[in-house]
């Protein structure tokens, strides 16, 4: 009974029943909004993850085939970068080479071994793209460069 | 009219204002799944291109070895002078899976290298006993699968 006049059975302090619902009903809608904005806010996440992995791995498909014409990773850098980028040469045995790439929000990693056979020099490359310190992408590609067994100068 | 009254009449009745926050919630939410799927979506469609494209340097590379092995072959077998005689012995001791045709003045090398359950990267290199070394294929393609497999089990019209 005391409920009833609360919602307006009463005549000494009436609430109307219209505020009531639009309280109720807001109540409703925030708590919604924020489950809602939660889900759109991890689905804006997602997305630019996904963009900057599409980034990558062109990035990473491009660098891969310029090695695999010219068994040099600066040349290579220099093809998928454009112009004016100065890239040291990894060393030969197993050295690695780190680039700061996209304004430096994410770093490349450049991990090269050659093998000099009988006939040619067959060189491994692995590219591993990293932001936050965490591994986005990774890719191993090689070369072979027949050069009559001559290592390179 | 007394006060009471005109405030009852007036403007929303009760029940609209929750129909339309119904409503609006279940707009925003259809909205929400959308972005959500199509982010989500567009997240493995890039995962699958990812995973693919290291499967083919994988293949890529593995071919490449193969390749760098024939060549150091062809090169020892041609110092000995008797390449269209021994390259064929030699690389069939030395390497597994690769099939060697005769062509005029040489030999063409064919292997495939898996990339994955669906494709194969199938390589044809032609050594020649003048010690070049060329490639005429180097080209992703299917899985050449057994015919009785890969059709339809229909009925052929046989009882």
């Amino acid at each position: 009974m005391s409920a009833l006049k609360a919602f307006g059975g009463g005549k000494r302090r009436p609430i109307n029943l219209f505020f009531a619902e639009i309280i109720i009903a807001l109540l409703f809608f925030s708590i919604s909004g924020a489950v809602i904005i939660k889900v759109f806010a991890t689905a804006d996440m997602k997305s630019q993850q996904s963009a900057r992995l599409e980034r990558v791995i062109i990035l990473a498909q491009s660098i891969a085939e310029a090695y695999s014409d010219s068994g040099n990773f600066s040349r290579a850098a220099e093809l998928a970068f454009g112009g004016g980028l100065v890239v040291g040469e990894p060393a030969a045995d197993g050295g690695e080479v780190t680039l700061s790439i996209e304004n430096g929000s994410m770093y490349l990693t450049a991990r090269e071994s050659r093998e000099f056979t009988g006939a040619g020099e067959i060189s491994s490359l692995t590219l591993t793209f990293t932001a936050n310190g965490e591994e986005i992408y990774s890719l191993d590609c090689s070369a072979y460069i027949r050069n009559g067994g001559e290592p390179d100068e | 009219m007394n006060k009471k009254d005109r405030l009852n009449t007036s403007g929303l009745g009760v029940g609209y204002v929750s129909v339309m926050i119904i409503f609006a919630v279940i707009c925003l939410t259809i909205f929400a799944v959308f972005s959500f799927s199509a982010a989500s979506s567009s997240d493995g469609f890039n995962k699958r291109s990812g995973d693919y494209l290291k499967q083919y340097y994988a293949a890529d590379s593995a071919a490449k070895s193969k390749l760098a092995q024939l060549d150091g072959i062809a090169k020892i077998v041609m110092e000995t002078g008797f390449f269209e005689d021994e390259f064929e012995d030699a690389v069939s001791e030395q390497l597994a899976g690769v099939a060697l045709n005769r062509i005029a003045d040489g030999f063409s090398a064919v292997w495939t290298e898996k990339i994955n359950d669906r494709q194969e990267l199938f390589v044809t290199v032609n050594f020649t006993s003048g010690g070049d070394c060329e490639i005429i294929r180097w080209q992703t393609g299917a899985v050449s699968e057994d015919s009785s497999e890969s059709h339809l089990g229909v009925w052929d019209g046989s009882f």
